[in-house]
């Protein structure tokens, strides 16, 4: 009898016990779902240097090309201008909270670190290395051929002229990288066999980077 | 209304509850759970510069197109009039399928019925079109399967018979209407082959 009365009251704890657990696990499964907040200091940097990448848009979407060989009608680049900084591609790590507080669940994860350009890119311009055609030799500028597109992705977008891009490569804070990218999108077919551009920009603080493309191979 | 609709509605009346409600202006009312299937018939029509959205919409050629389960109200008011509210959902569990009708009987088992009514279709991989028909481009830059839910709206009006034996009712009913789609916008982005060039089209459908 005195058996049965321990047993019956251990069942009464463990189910109990069991049940206080379940809720605090639920409570944390929730709590894990808040957003606990980032710092949010914003480190200033200087555009510093370009760099210039052929880009393959002979398929759906534009992708990075590793040669030199575009289709006449689909000669493409994708230019990255950034700060020569060495935080950067850094993250920051929020702390591994132990307990039951509310961003413990979450654990740790990653918070982006924010930049803000000293200077913004005030004008793109595009000049020919080699003759393009009758109309367009070595030299001449010839920015007003090319469109262009900020989205890096997919490029889900029409493309735009370069004169619409500066609002959107010129952002307030930049995420975990200093660096802003666009792509330039040749509007026409070349009519030579090979070309190669000068790309240059002009900063709000009148300093010019500058980089040229490699010679393209047209086929 | 360009599309001839042929719907088949088979109502199972699975569960049924009757209650006697206190208010005079509703004097009873029953609560039912239903299952209906619904087929779609649509002529093919040629093609022209432009997608006729009505070629794809869903035709399951075999068996009924659409599955649905719905609740429904009926309720019994006062000088011989009566009324309908359904609610039904295909197996996406949304219930985006309303029918509300009400129904006067100057005969005891004979009456006129008036609804509104929204019923819900699907309309798949409408790019078809520009995929097989956009030469040197990619007809459709986006991958996804296009799919898009269109909403049949109408009004109806008919006759219907009835039949009430203590808890188990039947009624019959024949009903003409008028309906129209919910104009919707749409966007299709194609690129060339081998090229730089790509254009945006953009839809905006209409009543005819």
């Amino acid at each position: 009898m005195i058996n049965k009365i321990i047993l019956s009251f251990e069942m009464k704890l463990l189910t109990r016990a069991s049940l206080i657990l379940s809720v605090l696990f639920i409570l944390r499964v929730f709590t894990g779902c808040l957003i606990h907040d980032c710092p949010e200091e914003v480190y200033p940097f200087d555009f510093e240097k370009i760099e210039i990448l052929n880009l393959d848009n002979s398929g759906m979407w534009p992708a990075i090309l590793s040669g030199d060989t575009m289709k006449r009608a689909a000669v493409a680049f994708q230019v990255s201008v950034y700060a020569n900084l060495p935080l950067i591609g850094q993250s920051l790590q929020t702390p591994i909270i132990s307990g039951f507080s509310f961003p413990t669940a979450s654990g740790k994860s990653d918070c982006p670190m924010l930049y803000s350009a000293n200077h913004t890119i005030e004008n793109i311009s595009v000049v020919t290395a080699y003759d393009l055609n009758e109309s367009y030799h070595a030299n001449a500028d010839v920015t007003s051929l090319f469109l262009g597109s900020a989205d890096i992705g997919y490029g889900s977008g029409l493309y735009v002229p370069i004169a619409e891009l500066y609002q959107k490569i010129n952002k307030a804070r930049y995420f975990d990288y200093p660096e802003t990218q666009f792509r330039l999108f040749y509007g026409r077919s070349v009519e030579k066999d090979s070309a190669q551009f000068i790309i240059r920009l002009k900063l709000s603080d009148a300093t010019i980077l500058s980089d040229t493309t490699q010679v393209i191979h047209i086929r | 209304m360009k599309a001839l609709f042929l719907s088949v509605i088979i109502c199972i009346i699975a569960f049924n509850i009757e209650v006697q409600a206190q208010d005079k202006f509703i004097s009873n009312y029953a609560i039912s759970m239903f299952f209906g299937v619904r087929d779609t018939k649509v002529d093919s029509f040629p093609n022209t510069p432009n997608v006729d959205f009505m070629n794809y919409l869903y035709d399951s050629h075999e068996g009924s197109d659409y599955q649905y389960l719905g609740f429904s109200g009926h309720f019994w008011f006062k000088h011989n009039w009566e009324g309908d509210i359904k609610v039904a959902m295909y197996d996406d569990f949304a219930p985006d399928n309303l029918d509300i009708t009400v129904q006067y009987f100057p005969l005891k088992n004979i009456g006129v019925s008036f609804g509104l009514y929204t019923h819900s279709l699907l309309m798949n991989d409408f790019t078809m079109f520009h995929k097989t028909t956009g030469e040197g481009l990619y007809g459709d830059l986006e991958t996804n399967f296009r799919q898009r839910k269109l909403f049949d709206r109408g009004v109806q009006c008919g006759v219907l018979l009835k039949q009430d034996y203590g808890k188990f009712h039947a009624s019959f009913k024949l009903s003409g209407g008028v309906s129209s789609f919910k104009p919707f916008p749409e966007v299709v982005l194609q690129k060339q082959v081998d090229g730089n060039f790509v254009r945006r089209i953009e839809y905006q459908t209409h009543n005819t």
